[in-house]
């Protein structure tokens, strides 16, 4: 069990090791995507994949909660939403790989239907212009990362940016409003 | 884009969003420092209005692996991976397995949903997608049952994406944007003329390849004019669930109103509005909870697509919007269907006329020009395959525009067409499935001929026209000749309008024999329709009347066929009020003989060696199903036996030579049924299971197919009688009995909800109850079975007790009653007030009703008077042969003569 790891490079990161992540993140990696993995293989009931519960579990998993504190669980998810994302647009792009030309559709759907069509393309693409606004807006860009990747609440992100909450909701507005524009204009 | 400018950008947006949105123009215009930071921050802020952006987490974009699938075989596929999965079932990207390259989509039922509904509603997607042939529709290639037996379909995979996303990502301009709409609505246009509404029409369900092939998809809950989507059966309205995608369905969608092909027309027009200014039209719509945005969308008028438009670039510019496709757009999205264009290609047409900059309809309102317009395209409506203008409306139009009535009529004229009414000629009207789509001519017709009437005045060729017009809505809505939507009162209504009207023509011009006949035609249409109110005794006077009427019309032109048809069909109905239909006659079953022979003779005979006309042989066949009907009812039942066999054999020959007459192949079922009630009644009881269930079988398909079909209600629900009461006495089978009288049920409440008017329905409803609850206590469950005998008593002592009550009404309720638990019926004596009227009613020429004054005597005790009676029953029947079995009512006579005779000694 890599908690004790794991835990003392959250330990190391809050005590300003930037160089925790580097060994950080393959653990948090390893742990993200068996469980994420599990799920996208329906063994969970429901039909809505929870982002948070993903991310939460690991959390549960890698993290003697003994020993950390509240800044050690804000690093911790910090690193986890990196990671979230870099599993989830795997996971994209080897479904893109089976599709030719990368299009999105779907014959014929009926009411009530959860997913409309095979959406991977789009995260690849949300990725790719996310990439654009990291460079204008670092904050927001990770502000995004956090709620959309790592699926964190308005204040979870606070906490883990240490920024107030107010902050958050105007940067996560002007964030998807950008987004938004940037996709429809792409 | 610096990171100043950034910053810049941020500061005003942020602050912008605190200012309230009728104030943001006005801000931005004082804090921007130039023209293309105003923009750029009005642009964020429209698209930040977009909520549904990233507000699902990353990782549910993503669908879940099934692996359980992949690989899996469906019919000739095998399972790539799942696409996507909702409330019904699963689709699936499979390919052949023969040859990978032809992709495809399956779907699958979910097995933990295959209820009757959603496979009836699954079933409805494949026809419909079956009868479907159209380039821009996407296109049924199999289906079929997987191995667990689960229904599932297959359809071409459209490689595409929403036409709006399409739009966007390509930059497209106005005109290219209508252009793709244009292909859209050739589409629509195509499924409607195909009689199929979609009732879902939006963006994620028309996809566009990337060669900018728009593809219509997702017929799942499309109707071919179904009765629940048009209101009708309003018991399973309410366990429904809202199966239409909210923001794109029509104020009558919302408030559960009937449905047409106008929901589609106003579905396209939300699609073309956002199409054209990326908003919904009720974007600014109250959205505090569902109920006020329903009230939005069926109260509030959206505004012009031009005037929301709040930063302006190429692709979205007032300018371009203002005036033609303002009008466009709104005309499709009327809250009134009759407002909106009356067809999606009616719409396509306007749009067409916008880009070639010739005027457009929705901004015009009467010209000459227009009409002139309308009648030419007119003809061009009348010709095509399925929509045709209602008969009177043709005639109609054409004498006005010769009369040179006001322009207000043209447009009463057009709307009647827009509102795709059916001509009842009866090539239609016998097709399976037209019966809901006939429906419309009943609602709109009328308004319209009443309007009409009051101008009709002193053009007697005008006023015969509108009288036959009222006779052809009454046999829409209810006229047993053909087939109907079974609601009598409404069908009286309109017969009544076009006698008086008639009546004085015929007056004013002796000579017309059009006029008599038409005449003759209403005299007799109300005689067939009154019976089933209870007016037996003026549908009477009717018949005769008519039977008068066309002797006359036939004697001036005696060589005209239809002449001799017509008075042929007048016998008919004076038999069936004499005494053919059981229910509904005065109790004179001699004299109903004498008309039925009458009106056999007035059937040709076939000359050698030429196959008899349908319409002939079906003639003979409806008057000799009556006849047998009437040697059963006398205890001829081997008579019957032989003749419902040899109609049978005749039947089945003429509706195999017309196999896409519904009305052929009703009669074999008809005569299934009775030639299974026979059996039965001879205990052979094998044969009549069998022919029963085949009976069953058919009608029900049938049923499923056209559920506005009366005549097939009619036939599933004597046939489940039937064959509940012969599991009843002959099998001893309680519980298959009650299976068959809980059905019957159904379909009487269905009638009774449908047609209040209807007495006959209403004593059956009463009757199934209390068989209901005798297989109920013979099963054991005392207490419901009390319950149902209570409920059917009661509903039969209610039509007993209405003053134009017929004698078998009465006699209905005494036998109910007598029938009774005593537990259910309290005290016996109330009943022989009924008993006896029954007795009288029937002029003592009623074994049955005789039959039941005579229980009624025996449980008061008055046995010497039970004896009687039954004595005066007995005498009514044949002589009986030693040997030869006797009717069920015989048995009984005789069991009770000899129990009163024993309490008498």
């Amino acid at each position: 069990m890599p908690s004790a790891i794991v835990t003392q490079l959250l330990h190391q990161l809050s005590g300003g090791n930037r160089q925790a992540i580097d060994e950080l993140t393959p653990l948090v990696y390893s742990e993200l995507k068996r469980i994420a993995g599990g799920q996208l293989r329906g063994e969970r009931p429901g039909h809505t994949l929870q982002a948070t519960a993903l991310v939460h579990e690991a959390y549960l998993k890698l993290v003697d909660q003994r020993e950390t504190s509240w800044q050690n669980r804000a690093h911790f998810f910090g690193v986890a939403a990196q990671v979230m994302r870099r599993i989830l647009l795997d996971y994209a792009k080897g479904r893109r790989r089976e599709k030719r030309g990368g299009g999105m559709a779907l014959a014929t759907l009926d009411e009530g239907l959860v997913i409309g069509h095979d959406r991977s393309s789009d995260l690849i693409e949300i990725d790719e212009v996310l990439t654009r606004l990291e460079k204008l807006d670092e904050r927001q860009a990770k502000v995004v990362e956090l709620r959309f990747f790592g699926g964190l609440s308005v204040q979870e992100t606070a906490e883990a940016m240490g920024i107030s909450e107010a902050t958050v909701k105007r940067e996560w507005a002007m964030a998807r409003a950008w987004l938004h524009r940037e996709l429809a204009s792409a | 884009m610096n990171p100043e400018r950034w910053q810049e950008l941020k500061r005003v947006f942020q602050a912008a969003l605190e200012v309230p949105r009728e104030d943001r123009e006005t801000y931005l215009r004082a804090e921007c420092a130039d023209d293309a930071m105003r923009q750029e921050v009005a642009a964020l802020l429209q698209s930040g209005e977009n909520t549904d952006f990233l507000s699902d987490a990353a990782v549910t974009y993503l669908p879940k692996d099934d692996e359980s699938a992949a690989g899996r075989r469906i019919g000739p596929f095998l399972i790539v991976r799942e696409l996507g999965a909702g409330g019904m079932g699963t689709v699936y990207l499979a390919e052949r397995e023969s040859d990978f390259r032809q992709r495809v989509a399956v779907k699958v039922i979910r097995a933990d949903v295959a209820s009757g509904e959603t496979v009836r509603r699954f079933t409805i997607e494949r026809q419909t997608l079956a009868a479907l042939h159209h380039p821009r529709i996407v296109r049924l290639i199999d289906g079929g049952a997987t191995e667990d037996g689960l229904p599932y379909l297959v359809v071409d995979y459209v490689d595409g994406v929403h036409i709006d996303k399409y739009c966007d990502r390509h930059n497209l301009s106005v005109a290219a944007r209508l252009k793709l709409f244009l292909e859209v609505c050739g589409a629509v246009h195509y499924a409607h003329q195909s009689l199929v509404v979609h009732c879902d029409l939006k963006p994620s369900n028309i996809l566009v390849t990337e060669d900018g092939v728009p593809m219509l998809l997702d017929f799942g809950i499309a109707k071919l004019l179904d009765p629940v989507s048009m209101g009708l059966e309003t018991n399973i309205a309410q366990t429904r669930q809202r199966a239409f995608t909210p923001s794109y369905a029509s104020p009558e969608q919302l408030s559960g109103r009937p449905v047409t092909t106008a929901a589609d027309v106003y579905a396209l027009g939300v699609i073309l509005y956002e199409l054209l200014t990326g908003l919904s039209p009720y974007a600014s719509a109250n959205l505090d909870s569902p109920a006020a945005w329903i009230k939005s969308v069926c109260e509030d008028d959206a505004p012009a697509p031009s005037t929301t438009i709040p930063v302006e670039t190429p692709e979205r510019s007032s300018k371009a919007l203002r005036g033609d496709l303002d009008a466009i757009v709104l005309k499709a999205l009327r809250k009134d269907p009759r407002g909106r264009y009356g067809s999606a290609d009616q719409m396509a047409e306007d749009i067409r006329r916008h880009l070639s900059g010739q005027p457009v309809l929705a901004r015009k309102n009467t010209t000459p020009y227009v009409i002139r317009k309308f009648l030419a395209r007119h003809k061009i409506g009348v010709a095509a395959a399925a929509l045709v203008v209602v008969a009177i409306g043709a005639g109609l139009a054409a004498r006005l525009w010769e009369a040179r009535i006001a322009a207000r009529r043209f447009e009463d004229v057009r709307n009647l067409a827009h509102t795709f009414l059916f001509d009842v000629h009866d090539s239609i009207q016998n097709l399976p499935g037209s019966t809901a789509a006939r429906s419309l001519i009943a609602q709109t017709g009328t308004a319209y001929l009443d309007r009409l009437a009051r101008d009709a005045r002193g053009d007697a060729a005008l006023q015969l026209e509108l009288a036959e017009g009222y006779l052809k809505i009454g046999d829409v809505e209810g006229n047993q000749f053909s087939p109907n939507l079974g609601d009598t009162s409404k069908a009286l209504e309109s017969y009544r309008k076009a006698l008086p009207i008639a009546e004085s023509i015929a007056a004013r011009n002796p000579k017309d024999m059009h006029a008599r006949r038409v005449l003759a035609r209403a005299h007799m249409d109300l005689a067939g329709a009154l019976p089933f109110t209870g007016n037996s005794v003026e549908a009477l006077e009717h018949a005769r009347k008519s039977e008068e009427l066309f002797r006359q019309a036939w004697g001036a032109a005696p060589a005209d066929p239809e002449g001799r048809a017509d008075l042929r069909r007048a016998y008919e109905t004076e038999g069936d009020i004499l005494g053919g239909a059981r229910d509904v006659n005065l109790g004179r079953n001699k004299e109903a003989g004498d008309a039925y022979r009458e009106a056999l003779r007035l059937i040709p005979e076939p000359r050698p060696g030429v196959p008899e006309a349908e319409r002939d042989g079906m003639a003979r066949i409806s008057l000799g199903v009556k006849l047998a009907d009437r040697d059963d009812r006398a205890g001829r039942y081997a008579e019957a036996l032989k003749q419902y066999q040899s109609l049978l054999e005749l039947a089945e020959r003429i509706a195999n030579e017309n196999p896409h007459n519904a009305r052929d192949s009703g009669m074999v079922g008809t005569l299934l049924n009775r030639l299974a009630a026979e059996q039965s009644t001879l205990h052979q009881n094998a044969a009549a299971i069998e022919n029963y269930r085949r009976f069953i079988e058919m009608a029900e398909a049938n049923l499923a197919a056209d559920p506005n079909n009366d005549r097939t209600r009619t036939g599933l629900t004597v046939a489940n009688k039937n064959l509940g009461d012969h599991y009843f006495q002959n099998v001893g089978d309680f519980t298959q009995a009650l299976r068959c009288y809980r059905r019957v049920a159904e379909l009487l409440e269905w009638q009774v909800r449908a047609d209040p008017g209807n007495v006959v329905a209403r004593a059956h409803f009463s009757e199934i109850h209390e068989e209901i609850a005798d297989c109920l206590l013979k099963t054991g469950h005392v207490a419901e079975g009390r319950r149902e005998a209570r409920l059917g008593l009661e509903i039969a002592k209610g039509l007993a007790d209405r003053p134009g009550a017929t004698s078998d009404q009465v006699y209905n309720y005494a036998h109910l009653a007598i029938n009774a638990d005593p537990e259910v019926l309290g005290d016996v004596a109330a009943v022989l007030p009924y008993a006896l009227k029954a007795v009288e009613m029937s002029h003592g020429s009623d074994p049955f009703s005789l039959h039941v004054l005579a229980r009624t005597y025996a449980r008061s005790g008055n046995y010497r008077r039970a004896m009687e009676m039954e004595q005066k029953a007995l005498a009514l029947f044949p002589p009986s042969e030693p040997g030869k079995p006797v009717s069920g009512l015989q048995e009984s006579i005789q069991d009770l003569l000899k129990e009163s005779r024993d309490k008498l000694k």
